[in-house]
């Protein structure tokens, strides 16, 4: 070291989560007495602008060169505190933090007297390491002006939307045929009662008209790489053996098809064609062949069919495209729980047994029955309806599969089904089995009321098991109506189980690609759950919708708005800051062995000729320093910005000290 | 007016005198796992066969052992459960409920408020090692099916029962047994 | 030739010697011996012990665990109440160091101390997974061809679901194909899976209520036409069979459904002598069954 060095320990009460554990004053007096500590001081709330300002004072009071905190978790206040030092005429990155929270006082509270014994290590280790830190320069990089949105239901639609409109080019992937998601197999939306199709479709047709969005739909990203504000993306077109720029959707091939299947769409309650557009509004419209089912009769490519445009190919391979964008949105959904490990409710069992959503498509005027409710075993309308609502959800039984939160969107569409069937079939009774009714939202409760008004019937008791009729096919629900406080057995003609939303398994391949951690309850993690549910740790990777947690509609679109917000603004200050923590090459000492191009996850390492030598080289940007070349070399060439061999020995010959 | 008039304190003074938050904590450590995170859904006592036959509702049972109402140790229909254990296995708050009903049984049984039939099968055990001993018709069946006339059981080795009744002994149940035999002379 | 330790239970060997002589004599045709298990009591009850005093109710089943640890052998059982007390104490103690330490402290005043160093299995357990439908199949010598079996499970044997291992309660099959193995048609009735009613000490405490609940179970069982009832629990066994005379006797229903343990229906499919299988000292006639068989 050149200058002396003149470091400055600042030690935070953090209210009582410190201070209530260990006596920060005797810390402070501590460091005092550590080698190259100017000035220690104790401070209330270091991270307050009061605190920030001391720590900008002192740095000028006692002309330091060097700043510690010993505070909470890096994860923090890291950027305050080296802010705060940065203001105060010092290089950030002289500045070092010791956890004495989250790794000491709130786990070791108990022991206070260890816990300051551990605290004044930690302490020791990081004056140690502040001691040898070099100040650095973060590296700004440009931001490519583009943005990709992974996944085209209503979420991915009103991100890409918003993007559009603000000027960025947005990449729009979805795996299915068509966009829509979910939301287009609703038929009516609560609490307005608005025709689903009718308020989503305006906006799918936006999607394909916006100039700035490059819809590709049948396609899922195969491999993302890079990092925020120039990630590299392959998208995979998936064939549809079919030309796209020479389909109009007439529609012929899909009549002159010989082979039926389910239809995915409509749960499988309806077939389609080998030759299919999932449904008529579907965006783009452009027919799909399912070439695990086509038989390749050739009767689409005929005369009668597709005949003179000639838009069918069965070889037409998948298209790879690399697109580079700067920020990425995960709008990928979810998926419906198999309500049939609950065997209790005999679902896939009992015919007249259905699921929320293929009521949606039963009551649907495009679906299987053309907006007929009717019963599978007969056809006929049922007079009496029991929903159970919970089938899944609030369930501790993770081995059937269960889920333990709340699907939110369940009490407010089972009641939207009680009003249709009051609605569509007089004299029809509705009977909601039901533990709480959760009606949260603006207009929610005063839909339940007029649920409730038209001749909803509501039984407080979770329906415990059904059986059938093996004659009529009737369902007998058992339940305790634990307002009345006895067991009843209600027959009805029908029983359509709100089963629980659960994370889509399509998005588990997307985790790995973008680093992307689970909640507990297995929904992407977002930043922080209050202040910042739309954006990931993963810089420039944002979630929209469902994805991150159940929400009803009003909620997805706010959240893919907040997504499409936060993701743009990298792109439009045009540039990153990218953290100077990364590995740097001595190519003196380098071996050109290319260990480092092995060991390397994310490919920043390259090998070029220098001099007639073959040197290593690291590229910073793609570098996220996490240390695998600089242990791995066995010439010690690589260095470890900021997190140097010599900082961390230091680190640890200053814990060995007090021992 | 006298300070109550007609109003009746077992229901208006409920919560001041007569919940014991001890009880439910009693109920788990003795086996009825997870039954402070009932929330009353019923799930078990539309599971119960003798729910439909009898004013036993599991339900019940688990909300006053929650707020902690001992009286429900003093409830008859508390001994109706057969442990047929179809409410354990649908409760979706995995709270065994069966086991917490054994649990109050098990804290009534101290309290002395065991019924009768439960005591003369634990004399039977005390005496024979067997619940349900053999008698003379049966060790004729025996016979004719090839068997000696007693199992090899305490029955064939009643140096066994000493043991037995030890561990009777030492987990306090004998002397609940005399005191309550004693007791119905 | 596997052999284990036969916990006979009380019912079986005090009641019903034909559900021990049966299981001994079919067990030898699959290499299975039975052999006699020294100084074992009462398992103890569950329903009826348990409700008492769970600590001692582990240890009572512990000290019979303990007896077959010293002898090295596993336990079979052919009773669901014994299967609960034996493979619960022993599945609990194994997992559990504080129980297992609380009731060593029990034992230590008897000199025993549990190991955990056996298993316990039901026997049609054994039979289903060690033995195999196939095999079963082949040791058919008279096939019941025709016989409507109305299956009672029983609630021991699957129940609680997260402490044994059949998976779940409400349609399990590996007992309806261990008697189709038989040859016989097992039918599906109401209630097919409800309890017998007999457990939890009920049957000695509120015996009409009991009753009540096997009644309706009977009842389901003829309006579905069955010619037998088959368990695995002598306790059911018991409930089902004598029950029927008491359930005559308190509310006038007769039905005349003859009940047979599983390994007296595997001993008549096997050929052997209903004699030697003790169904002459059933409450009810097995006669009719009998004549449909042969």
């Amino acid at each position: 070291m050149d200058e002396e060095k003149r470091i400055g320990v600042f030690i935070c009460h953090c209210g009582t989560n410190i201070a209530g554990v260990i006596d920060v004053k005797e810390l402070a007096e501590y460091a005092k007495t550590l080698p190259n500590v100017a000035h220690a001081e104790d401070y209330t709330y270091v991270c307050s602008t009061p605190g920030q300002t001391m720590i900008k004072d002192r740095i000028k009071e006692h002309n330091l060169n060097g700043t510690v905190v010993a505070a909470c978790s890096p994860r923090l206040h890291e950027p305050t505190f080296r802010k705060a030092t940065e203001e105060g005429g010092v290089n950030q990155f002289l500045f070092s933090m010791a956890n004495i929270r989250e790794q000491d006082t709130w786990v070791h509270m108990e022991e206070p007297e260890k816990a300051l014994q551990k605290a004044k290590d930690v302490v020791r280790m990081e004056v140690a390491r502040a001691s040898m830190l070099e100040p650095l320069t973060p590296k700004t990089v440009p931001v490519e002006k583009a943005a990709l949105v992974i996944g085209a239901g209503i979420a991915g639609i009103q991100a890409s939307l918003e993007l559009a409109d603000a000027g960025i080019k947005t990449y729009l992937v979805e795996k299915e045929p068509s966009i829509g998601g979910m939301m287009s197999r609703l038929d009516k939306t609560f609490p307005t009662l608005d025709c689903s199709q009718c308020i989503l479709t305006p906006k799918m047709v936006d999607v394909e008209r916006n100039p700035n969005i490059e819809l590709m739909t049948y396609s899922e990203v195969d491999d993302i790489s890079g990092y925020i504000g120039n990630f590299d993306v392959t998208i995979r077109e998936k064939s549809r053996y079919v030309y796209e720029d020479k389909c109009n959707g007439c529609g012929k091939c899909q009549e002159v098809c010989p082979v039926s299947r389910p239809n995915e769409f409509d749960l499988g309650l309806q077939p389609r064609k080998a030759a299919y557009v999932p449904f008529p509004q579907a965006v783009p419209l452009k027919f799909t062949i399912d070439m695990d089912s086509c038989i390749k009769c050739d009767l689409c490519k005929g005369q009668e069919a597709c005949g003179d445009l000639e838009a069918i190919d069965f070889d037409k391979p998948d298209k790879l495209t690399t697109v580079k964008v700067g920020t990425i949105i995960v709008a990928t959904g979810f998926d419906m729980y198999d309500v049939e490990r609950k065997e209790e409710w005999g679902y896939k069992v009992f015919d007249n047994v259905v699921t929320g959503i293929e009521f949606e498509r039963l009551i649907g005027a495009s679906g299987p029955t053309g907006g007929n409710v009717v019963r599978p075993s007969d056809g006929q309308k049922p007079k009496s309806v029991g929903f159970v609502l919970c089938a899944g959800s609030r369930d501790q039984d993770e081995e059937d599969g269960a889920k333990p939160y709340c699907s939110r969107v369940c009490c407010m569409y089972s009641l939207k089904h009680a009003h249709q069937l009051i609605e569509k079939i007089p004299g029809c009774v509705p009977y909601l089995f039901y533990m709480d009714i959760r009606s949260f939202g603006k207009a929610y409760e005063e839909f339940y009321y007029r649920i409730q008004n038209e001749g909803g019937k509501f039984i407080r008791g979770r329906v415990a098991r059904i059986t059938e009729d093996p004659v009529t096919k009737n369902l007998t629900i058992t339940a305790e109506d634990t307002l009345l406080g006895t067991p009843l057995e209600m027959e009805v003609d029908l029983v359509v189980l709100a089963n629980a939303v659960v994370p889509a398994e399509s998005t588990q391949k997307l985790k790995t690609l973008l680093t992307l951690s689970n909640s507990p309850d297995g929904w992407l993690l977002e930043a922080h759950p209050k202040l910042n549910p739309m954006s990931t740790t993963t810089d420039g990777v944002f979630l929209a919708g469902m994805c991150q947690g159940p929400r009803d509609i009003p909620d997805v679109v706010a959240h893919a708005a907040a997504a499409a917000a936060a993701a743009s603004i990298p792109i439009h200050k045009g540039s990153v800051t990218l953290e100077p923590i990364y590995a740097i090459v001595d190519q003196e000492h380098c071996g050109g062995c290319a260990t480092c191009i092995g060991v390397c996850p994310y490919g920043a390492t390259e090998l070029n000729e220098v001099d007639g030598k073959l040197v290593a080289s690291v590229n910073e940007a793609k570098c996220k320093g996490c240390g695998t070349c600089g242990s791995a070399c066995p010439s010690g060439a690589i260095k470890m910005q900021h997190f140097t061999n010599e900082q961390i020995m230091s680190e640890i010959e200053a814990f060995a000290q007090g021992w | 007016m006298a300070s109550e008039g007609m109003r009746d304190p077992k229901h208006y003074q409920l919560g001041k005198t007569q919940f014991d938050p001890d009880l439910i904590k009693e109920v788990v450590a003795l086996g009825g796992k997870n039954a402070q995170m009932c929330y009353q859904c019923g799930t078990c006592t539309a599971s119960c066969p003798m729910g439909q036959r009898s004013g036993l509702r599991v339900r019940t049972v688990m909300r006053k052992a929650n707020l902690g109402m001992r009286e429900v140790l003093d409830d008859p229909d508390l001994w109706l459960c057969t442990t047929c254990y179809t409410c354990s296995d649908r409760c979706p708050r995995r709270i065994m409920a069966t086991d917490a009903i054994i649990a109050l049984r098990n804290i009534a049984t101290r309290e002395k408020k065991v019924p009768m039939s439960m005591i003369k099968i634990m004399g039977a055990i005390s005496k024979t090692g067997h619940g349900v001993p053999n008698n003379e018709a049966n060790m004729k069946n025996r016979v004719k099916v090839g068997l000696p006339e007693n199992p090899p059981t305490t029955h064939t080795y009643p140096e066994y029962i000493k043991d037995i009744n030890k561990i009777l002994e030492v987990t306090g149940l004998l002397k609940i047994r005399e005191e309550m035999e004693a007791e119905s002379q | 030739m596997k052999e284990y330790n036969f916990f006979l239970g009380c019912i079986a060997p005090n009641r019903y010697p034909g559900i021990e002589a049966s299981a001994v004599k079919t067990s030898r045709k699959f290499d299975i011996e039975l052999r006699d298990f020294k100084g074992a009591s009462c398992c103890p009850a569950p329903g009826a012990f348990g409700s008492m005093d769970v600590n001692a109710w582990l240890a009572l089943g512990a000290r019979n665990i303990c007896l077959s640890e010293k002898e090295g052998k596993d336990i079979a059982l052919i009773c669901n109440g014994c299967y609960k007390s034996l493979f619960e104490a022993n599945h609990r103690l194994k997992a559990d160091p504080a129980m297992r330490e609380k009731v060593n402290s029990i034992l230590a005043n008897i000199d025993y101390e549990f190991q955990g160093s056996v298993e316990v299995r039901h026997l049609i357990d054994i039979l289903y997974n060690d033995v195999g439908t196939e095999k079963v199949k082949e040791s058919v010598e008279v096939p019941l061809t025709g016989v409507n079996v109305a299956i009672h499970y029983g609630c021991h044997l699957l129940k609680p679901k997260f402490d044994r291992t059949f998976g779940s309660s409400e349609r399990p099959r590996f007992f309806d194909e261990l008697v189709e193995a038989l040859g016989a048609t097992s039918i599906d009735y109401k209630e097919k899976m409800m309890c017998c009613g007999a457990g939890g000490g009920v049957r000695s405490y509120k015996m009409d209520l009991a009753l009540d609940i096997a009644n309706e179970k009977l009842y389901n069982m003829t309006q579905a036409g069955a010619d037998v009832i088959v368990d695995v629990c002598p306790f059911c066994h018991l409930q089902l069979d004598r029950g029927q005379v008491e359930i005559k006797e308190k509310f006038g229903d007769v039905y005349d459904l003859p009940v047979l343990h599983y390994n007296q229906l595997l001993g008549l499919a096997q050929g052997m002598n209903p004699d030697e299988l003790g169904l002459d000292a059933h409450e009810i006639s097995v006669e009719p069954l009998l004549a449909k068989i042969m």
